[in-house]
């Protein structure tokens, strides 16, 4: 499906420009990737892809397999193999000629222009684009850190931990309680972990009917609440009791050896919990010294860092604006990002920057809703234009196709970062 | 000078002469002769008609179509776009864009491109089949 599209413009104008930086010692200049996911792999992808081995590509990234996010609540409420959301690097290397290192990036040098691996291997770059979407905030959940995730696991990195927690679920006294401790904005995917509860108790409605589900929310309100509740009462009725910022739903401690939850100083005995810190980009993006706080300003206009040129910052781990953080956002920029670097280092012709993103979530078996919006690149920030909905009491027949859709967009958006 | 449309239409015949299994090249040389002899194709001048629309654009354009609109399987849901008739395509998007035609998102999506960036998609995805 793919054919040489700068050259048949190229070809047709005669004006390709000169390139604009070429790399030192080596004819075609370089781009280093660090983040296979959802940003890192688009981007790889579209540059290798358009430039047709003009510019020399390489993606680091530690997992053979990237399991997506996003359809991993659909894997937990056992509608989804593990395999269906798994997705290996083989295309990019064969097909588009990137360089798919797995390995951690351990260390950048934004003046020597290089990044060190953890197997001590450097790669010198032209540009470097960070996509390592999230890591937690250590300390945001009273009694939690990274050590108890094998007994209260987040899943909010999907794979071993998806499956833990399935298994949880699967393994939960009859009548017991799943609660969920959900993360402070902002976070990756706003509608996740509601959609999560969704999905596990679409599961508990069939195999423990008598459990009970208890959220402690350090929000106000949430994305889609009107729909998540709506079809919490529709299809799970009595089952989930949302216990939100006006009820100390933000005031909670853990104890993972006890099974315990404390909110607002009532302390509950729980069977499974699911603790959702706070977020921030992913450390090497701190590493690369290009965060203010807990994430990565971008300019708008080609998701170029604010501190450097040369770097930039897709997906969750960046602060653009009003994106929210998501598969689909971190998908969006890439291409923005693909167009200016592939512009820069070759001369391409280069758009203006142009996103969107869509949201849809599963509230039950066939029960699909969505919210999506389309934005532009301000001064100031990436400013959101124009966007959409789903409504409460929509016909089934709707919420069908609404999930017949995410399907769909499943298949498009995981072909077009891994196929 | 060959006037655009013309350069553009000889080039899209070429072009779907052109084998699945070696398009690049071929499609690389019959544009270059193209070229050759009839000079240059004035991008700029492209006027907003499907069958004239600015495919490199329409390249960049498409990235945004191909988050949900495979291209490469046949699906029951999310049309197939890939090939689509450029007359049909600008067709679709206008009533989109008009809000004549239901779907959110497509609706949203057609809103914000003009007429050139529409007839840029409709010649792409044309030129792909
Ligand atoms: C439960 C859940 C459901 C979701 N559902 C949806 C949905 O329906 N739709 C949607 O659009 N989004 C969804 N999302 C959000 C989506 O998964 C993220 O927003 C998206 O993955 C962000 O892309 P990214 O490139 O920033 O990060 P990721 O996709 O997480 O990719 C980051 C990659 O970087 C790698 N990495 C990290 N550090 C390093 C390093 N130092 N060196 C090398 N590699 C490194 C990681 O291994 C990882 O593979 C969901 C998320 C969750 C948790």
């Amino acid at each position: 499906m793919t054919w040489n599209r700068r050259k048949f413009l190229g070809a047709a104008t005669g004006a390709l420009s000169a390139p604009a930086v070429l790399a030192e010692g080596s004819g075609k200049p370089r781009v280093v990737v660090i983040g296979g996911g959802a940003g890192g792999a688009t981007a790889a992808r579209y540059i290798a892809k358009d430039s047709d081995g003009a510019i020399d590509v390489t993606l680091v990234e530690p997992s053979q397999v990237y399991f997506s996010c996003f359809f991993s609540n659909l894997y937990i409420g056992g509608l989804k193999s593990i395999d269906e959301i798994g997705h290996t690097y083989g295309a990019l290397a064969a097909k588009y000629g990137i360089n798919v290192i797995h390995d951690w990036a351990v260390a950048v040098d934004r003046v020597g222009k290089n990044v060190t691996l953890a197997g001590g291997q450097v790669l010198p770059y032209d540009k470097l684009i960070l996509s390592p979407g999230i890591d937690f905030v250590e300390g945001s959940v009273q009694g939690w850190d990274l050590s108890a995730q094998n007994k209260m696991p987040h899943a909010y990195e999907a794979g071993s931990q998806s499956q833990l927690l399935r298994a949880q679920i699967e393994n939960m006294p009859q009548g017991g309680v799943f609660a969920m401790v959900a993360p402070p904005n902002p976070y990756r995917c706003p509608p996740g972990p509601y959609e999560r509860i969704s999905m596990v108790a679409h599961v508990l409605t069939t195999t423990n009917p008598t459990a009970k589900i208890i959220i402690a929310d350090p929000k106000p309100k949430f994305s889609k609440m009107a729909l998540f509740e709506d079809g919490w009462a529709t299809y799970y009725p009595g089952m989930i009791d949302w216990i939100g910022e006006d009820f100390g739903g933000g005031d909670v401690s853990v104890d993972p050896d006890q099974m315990t939850l404390v909110i607002d100083g009532e302390e509950l005995a729980v069977d499974i919990c699911n603790v959702i810190p706070a977020m921030k980009a992913g450390r090497i993006a701190e590493i690369a010294g290009v965060t203010d706080g807990r994430w990565a300003p971008v300019n708008s206009a080609d998701m170029s860092s604010k501190t450097d040129p040369d770097v930039y910052v897709l997906g969750d781990a960046s602060q653009q604006g009003d994106m929210p953080k998501s598969g689909f956002s971190a998908n969006s920029q890439a291409k923005v990002c693909a167009n200016a670097v592939r512009g820069a280092l070759t001369g391409s012709r280069m758009f203006p920057p142009r996103y969107a993103n869509t949201c849809w979530s599963l509230i039950a078996v066939n029960d699909g809703v969505k919210v999506g919006a389309t934005y532009e690149a301000t001064e100031e920030k990436i400013a959101r234009v124009d966007g959409f909905i789903s409504q409460v009491g929509e016909d089934v027949t709707l919420r069908k196709t609404t999930y017949e859709e995410s399907e769909n967009w499943y298949a498009a958006i995981t072909g077009d970062m891994f196929r | 000078m060959m006037p655009a449309e013309v350069v553009v239409l000889i080039a899209g015949v070429i072009y779907k002469r052109c084998t699945l299994n070696d398009r690049g090249t071929k499609l690389r040389k019959a544009i270059l002769s193209t070229c050759i002899c009839f000079g240059t194709l004035p991008i700029a001048e492209v006027k907003a008609d499907a069958e004239v629309g600015d495919v490199e654009l329409g390249a960049y354009l498409s990235a945004e179509c191909v988050t949900c609109h495979q291209t490469n399987a046949e699906t029951d849901g999310i049309p197939q776009i890939v090939g689509l008739d450029p007359n049909a395509f600008v067709d679709a998007m206008l009533a989109y864009k008009t809000k004549q035609r239901e779907h959110p998102i497509m609706q949203m999506m057609a809103g914000r491109l003009n007429d050139e960036e529409i007839a840029a998609l409709a010649a792409y995805f044309n030129a792909l089949e």
